[in-house]
């Protein structure tokens, strides 16, 4: 069973060990517990509860080093910081203090204000795990000056919308589970600064991140962030996105034009391109800047993962465009191995991508490994921290395979069920009510377990908000069972 | 072989069709399509010449409604015998445009009779009247009188024709909300579609304050109260109507059913045998002696704890022949008078004469059809409840309450019925008996009393006993 990490718990487990390193030290206990309850008054990443599994380090990591590399100028500071508190959990102490040390070289070289405190806030606490108290307090001291000079009513915790927007970007980084805290961040951030240009990005890529149903939350955010930041491409290619979501392809296509015409974040550009033109059918080009894009980022799942996309989408068009022939066979064949590898490998990037297992188990099933896609599906399901919409998005595919692949219907129904169970109303969601709605219908039509058929239609009803619709069919199936007094 | 029509026969032929358009402008009870069943023409005859003891300041509407209903019994001159006693009292009084209804009907009654002259005469009063109030219209006078006088109409017709009655009293006040009239005809009908205990007691109480003097106002005020459970108030006005009450007055009919409901059965049987000294062919009369049998029998019961023994038991006994004995009376009078079916089935069903009591159930439910929906509700309860405590035979009982559920319109029977279905369905579940049914029923129950959460949630759970099911359903 995997192990959830969460900061919060990492003094408890740390504790007694500490202790005795201090008293041997230092021969008093008083002075470290002291020291504990002020490093948890700070504002930083080992504060921040971040939530993730303990296998999404790896890909973490890579995604760190990435950003520092490709994300030109944005948010070094905070990833270098990240990386030392990942380094923590790792274990790797001095590599961490490496980490800070590059973030405190960055504050050297700017007049960083507010944001110095998360590096200072992160520098006691690797201090404080490793031993050193006096080094610990001194960074707590620096904290408290701060704090004073800018008449913070506590003595280490300093509320104002630079650290905010820092613990946003943190969140941000570590994962789906974060997203929402992620967006509360930037928003309070923004009722400080509306027209703050980093503020309006972080929530803009949050919001789009969260866009998974009918009501687009990203759109004017994206825009927003657009007009604030001219001249940044990564956010152009979101917005793009976006836009391609809502059938706007023109506007789309010139902000992608702008957007590619840019030599800031390539490396960024080319992957959110790539999915643009992959939507669009585009499939080579999306390729091709795919391959560009792994040259630099060889590491980055996320990248394996839209080529199997890629390679998906190209079987399926092969597949539904009619032609029968052998050579298109084989070709079929060809292009569902090589997704299949790409999303294998992605899932050996980064373990806990879900939609990876999900992708690699529908092109499982469409060359006929049934046993393969299965296991695969199953992987699926049985990860940790599944975000609604998304688990709902794997009991619909996973229902759709046994319904369609392996004609147990039953199966489906139960994981269209399961799906519909998980009450948020995302796209998913709506999938699985009319996947529900249909195979009913068609049992209802073929005498098919008319109790059921029945009852789960007026399932349907209710879940679409028509209750005297779902009573009159719950009554109807109630009739057909045989159980009730002829006149009811 | 062409006839040639002589100018005399076509002038006869053209004259009547003049004249006909004339009257169907009229208002009048020829033109209000009142709604009389063939079978209830006679307690309509006999109601209209009850009418003749109230103390009314009009008996004209009734005189003109028993000239209506001798027409449709194709007895021409006495119909114009009660138009002519309409006459004499619209020529002791300044009726202004109440005449009009009278005339209108003169007009149809000759019109009938072939004489088309005196029919044209009549025509002609109307229309001076028209034209001397300014009417729009050449023989139609649209004016709060005449909405009242066909509420009364109406309302005297009964049944079907009330929900109309109310609507014509309704626009009467309209133009004169304070009028005593309007006000005592709008409460009386409130009153008799009352189902649900929700709309005739503010009416009441209006038009009593309108009408100080009114002593059947008073009564039916104090039977809504009782209704109401509010006791007190409704003595006081029955004490205060009493001294009021004409002797020979059926009013006292409902004074009796007042004190009956009270508990004080001796002093209603007394005012009943009083007033059926002065109307022996009473059907309302033996009905509810009838009911004063029941409740004495009931309240025996209460007193012995359900058991009556000895002289209680013979007591008890005596009562229900006597029941028995009037409503078999009631409906020797009245064989269409569904309640006393209902009552007389309760009674042979308190002494255990189940095979009489359901051939009673039997006879009313087979004039189901005929009846009135609020009816239908209280005969397929008080039927379920005997098959559910006396034949013991509970799927009978849930048909029944279900069926008086499907009536869908409010009143107290529907929320009896509900209830009765729903403490059945939830003994049922407590006992393990027929449990995906009774959860199905209690869904149902639920549905109907708007909760449909709960509906959605009981429909679930007994969908689920199937087995039928997906699991994950």
């Amino acid at each position: 069973m995997m192990n959830r990490m969460k900061h919060a718990q990492e003094p408890i487990s740390y504790g007694s060990e500490f202790r005795v390193s201090i008293y041997t030290e230092l021969r008093e206990n008083a002075d470290g517990d002291q020291v504990m309850e002020n490093l948890l008054q700070l504002r930083c990443h080992f504060t921040w509860g971040l939530l993730f599994e303990k296998n999404d380090i790896p890909d973490l990591e890579v995604r760190i080093s990435e950003q520092v590399q490709f994300l030109d100028i944005k948010n070094s500071l905070g990833m270098h910081n990240l990386q030392a508190y990942v380094r923590h959990l790792k274990g790797e102490q001095e590599e961490a203090l490496q980490s800070l040390k590059e973030a405190e070289a960055l504050i050297e070289g700017e007049q960083l204000g507010k944001r110095s405190l998360v590096t200072w806030g992160n520098c006691a606490w690797v201090h404080y795990h490793r031993g050193s108290l006096a080094e610990a307090q001194i960074y707590l001291d620096k904290v408290e000056n701060v704090c004073r000079e800018f008449s913070s009513p506590f003595h280490y915790r300093m509320e104002c919308a630079e650290i905010d927007c820092e613990e946003g970007w943190a969140l941000l980084k570590c994962g789906g589970s974060n997203y929402m805290r992620a967006m509360a961040c930037f928003a309070k951030a923004l009722q400080v600064d509306p027209e703050n240009p980093e503020y309006n990005a972080g929530y803009a890529v949050v919001a789009y991140r969260q866009d998974f149903d009918d009501n687009h939350v990203s759109l004017e955010p994206l825009r927003k962030a657009v007009r604030l930041n001219p001249e940044d491409p990564h956010l152009k290619v979101l917005l793009a996105l976006k836009l391609q979501d809502l059938g706007e392809q023109d506007e789309a296509e010139t902000h992608i034009e702008e957007a590619l015409s840019s030599t800031s974040c390539q490396s960024y550009v080319f992957r959110y391109a790539a999915k643009y033109f992959r939507r669009k059918g585009d499939i080579n080009e999306a390729l091709h800047l795919l391959h560009r894009a792994l040259q630099t980022s060889p590491s980055s799942g996320y990248l394996h993962y839209q080529k199997g996309l890629c390679y998906k989408q190209q079987m399926i068009q092969l597949k539904t465009s009619g032609n029968r022939q052998a050579r298109r066979q084989e070709n079929i064949q060809e292009l569902a191995h090589q997704a299949i590898c790409e999303f294998q490998e992605t899932l050996n990037l980064r373990p806990t991508f879900e939609m990876a297992y999900v992708c690699m188990a529908e092109m499982q099933a469409e060359i006929g490994q049934y046993e393969e896609a299965e296991g695969n599906f199953q992987e699926a399901l049985n990860l940790n921290n599944l975000v609604a919409h998304i688990e709902q998005d794997i009991h619909f595919r996973y229902g759709r395979f046994q319904q369609f692949h392996k004609k147990s219907e039953d199966k489906a129904i139960t994981h269209y069920l399961k799906g519909l169970k998980l009450e948020e109303k995302s796209f998913a969601w709506r999938k699985l009510l009319t996947a529900l709605e249909k195979v009913a219908e068609r049992r209802v039509r073929q005498n098919v377990r008319l109790v059921e058929s029945t009852s789960l239609l007026g399932l349907v009803f209710k879940l679409k908000g028509q209750e005297m619709k779902a009573l009159l069919y719950y009554e109807k199936a109630l009739r057909l069972s045989g159980e009730m007094n002829p006149a009811f | 072989m062409e006839q040639v029509l002589s100018p005399s026969t076509m002038s006869e032929e053209s004259r009547r069709n003049l004249i006909h358009d004339s009257l169907v402008e009229l208002r009048c009870h020829f033109t209000w399509e009142l709604v009389i069943k063939d079978n209830y023409m006679p307690d309509l005859e006999a109601k209209i010449l009850e009418t003749e003891f109230l103390d009314t300041n009009y008996n004209m509407g009734m005189h003109n409604l028993m000239a209506y209903v001798r027409h449709l019994k194709g007895e021409q001159e006495e119909a114009l015998q009660s138009l002519k006693e309409a006459e004499a009292l619209i020529e002791g009084e300044q009726l202004g445009k109440r005449s009009l209804v009278t005339w209108g009907n003169c007009a149809w009654v000759h019109y009938h009779r072939g004489s088309l002259a005196e029919a044209q005469i009549y025509l002609d009063k109307v229309e001076n009247v028209c034209r001397e109030f300014a009417s729009p219209f050449r023989y139609r006078m649209e004016c709060a009188e005449i909405d009242c006088e066909e509420g009364w109409a109406l309302l005297k017709c009964g049944g079907s024709n009330c929900t109309r009655a109310m609507a014509c009293f309704a626009k009467a006040l309209q133009e004169e909300p304070e009028n005593p009239e309007y006000n005592a005809g709008y409460a009386i009908t409130a009153f008799r579609m009352d189902f649900s205990n929700e709309i005739s007691l503010e009416p009441l109480r209006k038009a009593v304050r309108l009408n100080p003097e009114d002593p059947h106002l008073k009564v039916l005020l104090a039977l809504k109260l009782q209704d109401l459970g509010k006791q007190d108030e409704a003595e006081k006005h029955i004490e205060e109507a009493l001294p009021k009450i004409p002797s020979r007055n059926n009013i006292f009919g409902y004074v009796a059913k007042f004190y009956r409901r009270k508990g004080c059965v001796e002093e209603a049987l007394e005012f009943l045998e009083r007033a059926l000294k002065t109307k022996p062919s009473s059907v309302y009369l033996h009905f509810q002696i009838g009911l004063c049998h029941k409740s004495r029998v009931f309240q025996i019961k209460e007193a012995t704890n359900m058991h009556p023994k000895g002289k209680d038991r013979e007591r008890a006994d005596q009562s229900i022949r006597s029941a028995i004995y009037y409503f078999e009376k009631t409906l020797d009078l009245k064989p269409t008078y569904e309640r006393a079916y209902i009552d007389l089935a309760e009674m042979y069903a308190e002494s255990k004469q189940f095979e009489e009591a359901e051939e009673a159930f039997q006879k009313v439910l087979s004039m189901l059809s005929n009846l009135e929906v609020h009816m239908q509700q209280e005969i397929h309860f008080r039927y379920g409840k005997f098959q559910q405590f006396h034949m013991k035979s509970e799927n009978i009982a849930i048909t029944h309450y279900l069926k008086g559920l499907k009536i869908e319109v409010t009143s107290i029977f529907r929320d009896k019925l509900l209830k009765a279905l729903q403490k059945l369905a939830e003994r049922r579940m407590q006992q393990n008996v027929h449990v995906l049914e009774s959860l199905s029923l209690l869904g149902f129950v639920y549905r109907l009393k708007g909760d449909t959460r709960k509906a959605m949630s009981c429909y679930e759970k007994a969908l689920r006993l199937t087995e039928e099911l997906n699991p994950e359903f």
